[in-house]
């Protein structure tokens, strides 16, 4: 009863203005005795393109897998579209009808085929009728052009193509926020660009998008915000034109001299 | 020599004893899956409350044989006033049950280890994606992780179900008249032991081939391989649902 209500409020709070918002306060977060995150603060404005880079182990997946409570953080706060991902289950579960996300490895259900895998959490989440969720995921896998292999299992689908259906997946519950860790690090060099594009055309409505890549063209071309983490901080936070032309810090430095080379 | 008259005299009364194999099969089986999917959670739980016990009940089954747990379930229950005293006793004096119960625990313990083995299998990514997408951790059970283990336990689970069904022959010591059961009494009445258990075995054997093959083209339909050689026809003429 309580949960509900907390929801209700969490909700209400949601669509008076700051939906698709994400509020990070000082949170930590370890494994073991090793320090993934400590300290750290972020703000994502509405409609915001941030991107997310820094060396491998300094904790950007942490990051963003505790955005949608995959991962829980240890301290702190995280409050997504004005909900408080906290221990309340009712929150959490709103949290993560809202904020979409893909992954490194695509993760999708290897014994359904794409047109399932997109139809299973509308249908299931949002209770949606089959009729209805298939008309919802036929029109994102148009969009990112593989309706025609919607009958198809992933098993029989390039690494660019399961990696387009994970996005699709994700767009069927009609997200407020995109998370997506390293989207294009698990695929060959001639796949990653089909993807990028698909990204940069999700880009173009006003969904939030936080996104973890080393694909500079990409950040420049639709981040508003570059943040580089070095050892489970963020060390530097800039528009990408100045981030990539003229990072100040020297870790974000050799970082890039490293990723240019 | 074989007398092939007798033989053939003995299949039809032989072939009679069939359905109470078939019928304690099923039912081992099915009490056997009932109770080893709580026990293949609680075995793979963080807990020790939850997988200490598991693990001991595994452990203890395994290390007694099958027909001293019938015996113990058909003569030693009785033995035990509150059971006669119970509401039950009409179930647990009856041999059929008995035999259901007993190997029913035991096939528990074995399925359990399957199952349990199986969903840690699984990998993580399809289920984290289920809960990044708002599946609760039921329907996630439901729809990614029990038809993913069922694909990765299938294979030793027709090993179990084979084993199941020629464990059923131990009913014919509690006075069943399984395929076992008809056959000894066979023997009895024809002092020929030979033909008559060689047939019960070829009955035996002709079962359990069949269901090995059944099993096998089963496992081989639902195979993630598999899926990889379909040719789907186009989205518009049908639309197949695998659940
Ligand atoms: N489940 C876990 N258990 C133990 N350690 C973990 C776990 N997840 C992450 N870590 C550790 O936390 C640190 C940060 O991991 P994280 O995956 O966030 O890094 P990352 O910046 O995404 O790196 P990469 O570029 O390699 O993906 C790493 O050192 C990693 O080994
Ligand atoms: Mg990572």
């Amino acid at each position: 009863m309580t949960n509900n209500a907390l929801a209700n409020s969490a909700q209400a709070a949601g669509e008076s203005g700051q939906s698709g918002q994400i509020k990070v306060v000082g949170i930590a977060k370890r494994f073991g005795p090793f320090q993934a995150l400590s300290d750290v603060n972020l703000e994502i404005a509405s409609g915001e393109k941030l991107v997310i880079c820094g060396p491998s182990g300094s904790g950007k997946s942490t990051l963003i897998r505790c955005m949608n409570g995959i991962e829980g953080h240890d301290a702190g706060t995280v409050v997504v579209n004005g909900i408080p991902l906290d221990k309340v289950k009712a929150n959490r579960d709103q949290i993560r009808r809202e904020v979409g996300m893909v992954f490194q490895s695509f993760n999708l259900f290897p014994h359904m085929s794409v047109l399932e895998n997109c139809l299973l959490a509308p249908m299931s989440v949002k209770g949606m009728s089959r009729r209805d969720a298939k008309d919802v995921a036929m029109h994102f896998l148009s969009r990112v052009r593989i309706a025609e292999q919607a009958l198809k299992y992933p098993s029989q689908l390039s690494g660019g193509q399961q990696q387009r259906v994970a996005i699709a997946r994700a767009m069927c519950m009609k997200p407020k926020i995109l998370l997506l860790d390293e989207p294009t690090s698990a695929l060959d060099p001639e796949m990653v660009k089909e993807v990028l594009d698909t990204m940069v055309g999700l880009a173009q409505g006003g969904m939030t998008m936080v996104c973890v890549t080393h694909e500079m063209g990409f950040a420049r071309e639709v981040a508003d915000r570059v943040i580089f983490m070095d050892r489970g901080s963020i060390v530097e936070e800039a528009p990408p034109e100045e981030f990539f032309g003229n990072p100040k810090t020297p870790r974000a430095q050799d970082f890039l001299a490293q990723i240019l080379r | 020599m074989l007398d092939f008259q007798l033989m053939s005299d003995a299949f039809p009364k032989l072939m009679g004893g069939v359905g109470l194999t078939g019928k304690l099969s099923i039912l081992i089986l099915l009490l056997g899956m009932m109770l080893a999917i709580p026990i293949a959670y609680a075995r793979n739980a963080q807990s020790v409350w939850l997988h200490g016990p598991a693990n001991a009940y595994i452990l203890l089954i395994r290390g007694i044989p099958s027909l001293l747990q019938v015996f113990m379930v058909y003569y030693g229950l009785g033995q035990l006033d509150f059971v006669r005293h119970s509401a039950l006793w009409p179930i647990l004096r009856d041999p059929f049950w008995c035999v259901i119960i007993a190997l029913g625990l035991n096939s528990a313990a074995y399925t359990a280890e399957i199952i349990s083995g199986a969903l840690r299998l699984i990998a993580k990514g399809p289920v984290e994606a289920a809960y990044a997408l708002g599946l609760s951790w039921f329907q996630t059970q439901r729809k990614v992780t029990i038809p993913l283990a069922i694909r990765a336990a299938l294979p030793a689970y027709e090993n179990e179900i084979i084993l199941t069904v020629k464990a059923t022959s131990l009913a014919s010591t509690v006075t069943l008249m399984d395929l076992t059961g008809v056959a000894r009494l066979e023997v009895a009445n024809t002092y020929a032991p030979y033909e008559i258990f060689l047939t019960a075995g070829a009955i035996y054997f002709c079962i359990t081939t069949t269901l090995s093959w059944l099993l096998r083209r089963l496992e081989q339909r639902l195979s993630l391989e598999h899926m990889k050689t379909l040719n789907p026809t186009p989205l518009q003429q049908t639309e197949t649902v695998h659940a």
